[in-house]
């Protein structure tokens, strides 16, 4: 199972609590990104890129799930978009023409009818560039989810924190999408919003569930270094105790709508869980393209620099660290993952199948003895966080990695 | 013997001391260039406070106008209040002090102190007026201060400027004059006089020392008189300040005795060496055994650095045999040491210099007094640590350690002064006024109450103008009660402290309220209660932590978010648990200086 992530670093109009690489004022480089992205994937194998091995990620590389994000993706427009995926197409790999030349391909060509045929490829969409020409170009190049930048759908809660579109655009784009054929739709909410109550937030969630969509991502919000939101705090966020017990009320309601709380902030319709970020939980493979992206290859996780300008240079240079851990570490981070995962949990079979006996018999022993505090709840050697302690998880994870 | 002059010099603290003793080794030519060295004073911390903990002495070659050569031995002593018995001792082993008052302050507490000590010593008393330089020196006050308070010729004082050099000529011509030489015959039996020592590695304990009659030298026995131990001298010698080797030092003298002393213990200042030849040899009045005043509860960070802390102590008691430790275990912080210190401000000093020399990260509890604590069968015990105090029904009555405090203070700050001192239960039993200028307050004042924060609070009333010195003076019984801290139910020994019954419901309630801010929120709701036996008199809660999540895990947050955890992990490592409970070392460490 391999993912492929695309970040695409621009927005309208910065969020007030976003933290994520993102520029505003700069979709004029877009047309240029999007040649930058195809000759990253292009760069293979990474050997050229200064990162020690042999990896050829999408030649040899089973690609599963697609994402693209942001930023603000469906900022590309249908033209940008189709060039990117078609592009992508071209990159050369053993199922799609091995021997092909492997430069940049040209814009606009390629695609013939061939779309994404991938388990899942996710695009991220903010409901006021959702057009239907650009919903229609996604559904036709072979996405088959959408994940809307919804957040709330209180005006005055979108206001107080920079977004730049309705409640009502919102739900207009998510019925637009539905009509386009797209059924597999997540969307994002924010707990912990300027001035927003249990009566706000339980709207939101009617609206939102009331509209079909099989999945829903529902943050804690966090006051980020750096971000205006830290720097002039409004005097109406919610407490810590006040997000808990909004987050306690979130869970319960979309519980009892039919959904599984499957991840610590996402909740999806039996089936409709989101597999590139499965990979993710799960200690999985996956390639990032774009300026800050991270990749998790062959045991290292590498990222790629903070920097547009410099990305639109020189894409294949950008290599900020490369990280490599121990197979103890690796394993304790992936236990770490994939308590995150509150249904499938961590089987320790698995782990120590994975990482050898040595790797894990501490991990375990730590696991039986917080057992024994009732942190988990156990079925055979399968552990699960225990739901009360989920808001809490930090303490938590922290004695899974370290003691 | 005739061309020598034993002396010291004595002043309040900061009252240039150690700079009038770098002039004078340097006006002989000990050292070169000092700029500032205070020779005297080797230790860092020493130097950052200006205070002189351990007496050093140095002997100096002198030519006066009279054209003979004289030796003069110049002793340093211990300049703060933790440390009279020290200077008593260094002060018997000279003929001569030099009462140094810094011009621009006046005579103050410890001068007074000090004066009256070198006094009852018998010395020849030289006034010497400091600072002369400075622009606000006020010479005359200063005279009529000495001859006001102390009874001083304050006319005949000599004025110097140590720092510049000035009048230091006229001083050595006036020490070689005025101070008497040295009595005593080399022909009589052994008999000296330890004013202090050190630890050689290679050489074991140094006594310093000042020989009274008889003579020294390399292949002699020499008796300790307390104890009766002998030992094989294997080298004396003189301090020029380092120690420089000798054939003989004789009746007069002042040097060191290298014996081979491997027991750190066996050495204490004022006791006596003699010969073993003459044991009915009598020793020099006045030794006792020190008796620290305050204790406090040291424990390791790191429980596992326990051994470490061990060898730590054992080192520095080499340097400081004033210090004691027994070993002691507090459920809270497992393993540590009771050290006993001559003062408040001997512990702070030591407790910092455990930390800087030894690389050691201690919690230290708060500290503690010895309490009498009499019981219903008529005996009674000491107890230095209140989680040691025996079951309250078999008491019959507890007493408290109380000092003669001497407060010397502008009179304008007497106000606040006595409102402070009220408040710490102090009874005051004289005023005096030495000068029009100034008052001095003598209290008979709880020991207790002193070593939490009464020396700073002295000095921010007064803005710093008052001065105080104390000796002890005995124990009086009180209504004493012992208040116990429960985090979570579990009793957190290391917390529990002696308040009398009046004000343990106040200052349990300071304590428990501090606590709830210095422990972090946990996942569980962690009461805070203060009990004596079984009766709470106060309690908060800290409530539980509801949200401590990542909400956001995903591909790019993966190697950041782990760290963010590990961090955590190392975080917690560095706390105490109290059995659930997660109590940050900081919490000790500032509840020591919580007394408000």
């Amino acid at each position: 199972m391999k993912g492929l992530y695309i970040h695409i670093p621009f927005c309208v109009r910065k969020c007030s609590y976003c933290d994520f690489y993102s520029l505003p004022n700069r979709q004029s480089s877009i047309a240029h990104y999007v040649r930058a992205v195809l000759r990253e994937a292009g760069s293979f194998p990474l050997s050229q890129r200064g990162i020690k091995g042999d990896l050829q990620p999408l030649k040899n590389f089973s690609l599963q799930t697609l994402y693209l994000g942001g930023g603000t993706p469906s900022l590309l427009g249908p033209q940008n978009l189709q060039t990117l995926i078609s592009g992508l197409m071209l990159v050369p790999s053993p199922s799609r023409g091995e021997g092909q030349d492997e430069g940049v391909p040209q814009n606009g060509e390629g695609l013939k009818g061939v779309g994404l045929d991938l388990a899942e490829s996710t695009l991220e969409v903010n409901p006021e560039s959702a057009t239907p020409e650009f919903l229609q170009t996604a559904k036709n190049l072979g996405f088959n989810r959408l994940s809307f930048g919804v957040q709330s759908l209180s005006d005055a809660e979108l206001q107080s924190v920079g977004r730049i579109h309705t409640a009502a655009q919102a739900v207009a784009a998510i019925k637009l999408a539905q009509k386009t054929g797209f059924q597999n739709i997540s969307a994002d909410l924010i707990i912990g919003l300027p001035a927003q109550t249990w009566h706000s937030l339980h709207s939101s969630l009617e609206a939102l569930t009331g509209l079909g969509l099989p999945h829903l991502s529902v943050y804690c919000l966090s006051l980020e270094n750096g971000t205006q939101l830290a720097l002039n705090p409004p005097n109406d966020l919610p407490s810590d105790d006040t997000q808990a017990e909004l987050y306690e009320k979130t869970r319960a309601f979309l519980i009892n709508a039919g959904f599984v709380h499957y991840e610590i902030s996402n909740y999806a319709r039996p089936g409709f869980e989101c597999l590139h970020n499965l990979n993710y939980w799960r200690g999985g493979e996956y390639l990032g393209l774009g300026p800050a992206a991270a990749s998790h290859l062959d045991g290292k996780r590498f990222k790629n620099n903070n920097d547009l300008d410099a990305y639109l240079q020189n894409p294949t240079g950008q290599v900020e660290y490369v990280e490599t851990l121990s197979p103890k570490e690796k394993a304790a981070e992936e236990a770490m993952l994939r308590l995150r995962l509150l249904e499938e949990g961590l089987n320790t079979d698995e782990l120590t199948a994975k990482f050898s006996p040595a790797n894990t018999s501490d991990i375990i022993l730590r696991l039986e003895k917080m057992k024994r505090e009732g942190l988990w709840l156990q079925t055979g050697v399968t552990y699960r966080l225990e739901p009360a302690h989920i808001l809490t998880s930090n303490s938590i994870f922290s004695r899974v990695i370290s003691g | 013997m005739e061309n020598i002059r034993n002396f010291c010099i004595i002043a309040h603290i900061d009252h240039g001391k150690s700079t009038l003793a770098d002039r004078m080794l340097e006006m002989t030519g000990m050292i070169h260039t000092t700029e500032n060295a205070q020779v005297l004073d080797s230790m860092d911390l020493e130097r950052e406070r200006g205070i002189t903990i351990k007496a050093k002495s140095v002997r100096m070659p002198f030519k006066s106008l009279d054209g003979k050569d004289y030796i003069l031995n110049l002793i340093d002593t211990p300049g703060h209040v933790d440390f009279n018995y020290e200077v008593s001792r260094s002060l018997k082993a000279c003929e001569g002090a030099v009462l140094l008052v810094d011009a621009s302050q006046g005579v103050e507490a410890q001068t007074i102190a000090n004066a009256y000590l070198a006094i009852d010593a018998g010395l020849e008393i030289i006034p010497v007026i400091n600072k002369i330089d400075l622009p606000n020196a006020m010479v005359e006050d200063c005279r009529q201060q000495l001859q006001d308070s102390l009874g001083i010729p304050g006319k005949s004082a000599l004025l110097v400027s140590a720092k510049d050099g000035t009048g230091v000529s006229e001083l050595f011509e006036a020490i070689v004059t005025l101070v008497p030489p040295p009595k005593g015959s080399a022909s009589e039996p052994l008999k000296c006089l330890i004013f202090d020592s050190f630890y050689d590695t290679y050489r074991g304990v140094i006594p310093h020392i000042r020989v009274f009659s008889g003579s020294l030298k390399h292949g002699d026995k020499i008796m300790i008189k307390s104890t009766g131990q002998i030992h094989d001298v294997d080298e004396v010698g003189y301090f020029v300040p380092e120690l420089k080797p000798t054939e003989l030092i004789t009746a007069g003298d002042v040097g060191y005795v290298g014996a081979i002393i491997k027991k750190v213990g066996s050495i204490h200042v004022g006791d006596t060496i003699i010969s073993p030849e003459h044991p009915e040899t009598e020793a020099v009045p006045g030794f006792r055994h020190t008796q620290p005043m305050v204790f406090c509860g040291i424990y390791p960070i790191n429980t596992n650095d326990y051994i470490k802390l061990t060898a730590a102590l054992e080192k520095f008691q080499l340097n400081d045999s004033s210090i004691i430790f027994e070993k002691e275990s507090s459920a809270a912080l497992g393993w540590g040491y009771r050290l006993g210190f001559m003062g408040m401000l001997h512990m702070e000093i030591t407790l910092e210099r455990l930390k800087r020399e030894y690389g050691q990260e201690l919690i230290a509890t708060m500290p503690s007094v010895i309490y009498k604590v009499v019981m219903t069968d008529g005996t009674f015990q000491m107890i230095d640590n209140p989680s040691k105090f025996p079951d309250p029904t078999r008491i019959d009555h507890i007493e408290e350690p109380i000092v003669t405090l001497r407060v010397f203070v502008p009179t304008e700050f007497v106000g606040p002064i006595m409102a402070l001192s009220d408040e710490k239960r102090a009874k005051l039993v004289a005023m005096e006024h030495p000068d029009k200028k100034r008052a001095m307050l003598t209290y008979e004042f709880p020991l207790a109450e002193m070593i939490t924060g009464y020396y700073d609070k002295l000095k921010s009333v007064s803005r710093g103008y008052a001065s105080m010195d104390y000796d002890f003076l005995g124990y009086k019984a009180g209504d004493f009660v012992k208040v116990d801290i429960l985090v979570k139910e579990n009793q957190v020994d290391a917390l529990s402290f002696i308040s009398i019954r009046e004000s343990s419901q106040t200052k349990s309630r300071g304590l428990i309220h501090k606590l709830r801010k210095l422990i972090p929120r946990q996942n569980f709701e962690i009461p805070l209660q203060a009990a004596i036996g079984g009766k709470i008199i106060a309690r908060e809660d800290i409530v539980a932590l509801r949200k401590d999540v990542l909400a956001k895990c995903y591909g790019g947050d993966i190697s950041r978010k782990r760290k963010l955890l590990e961090k955590q992990a190392e975080g917690k490592k560095k706390m105490k648990m109290v059995g659930s409970v997660e109590v940050p070392q900081e919490a000790f460490l500032l509840l020591l200086k919580m007394e408000e």
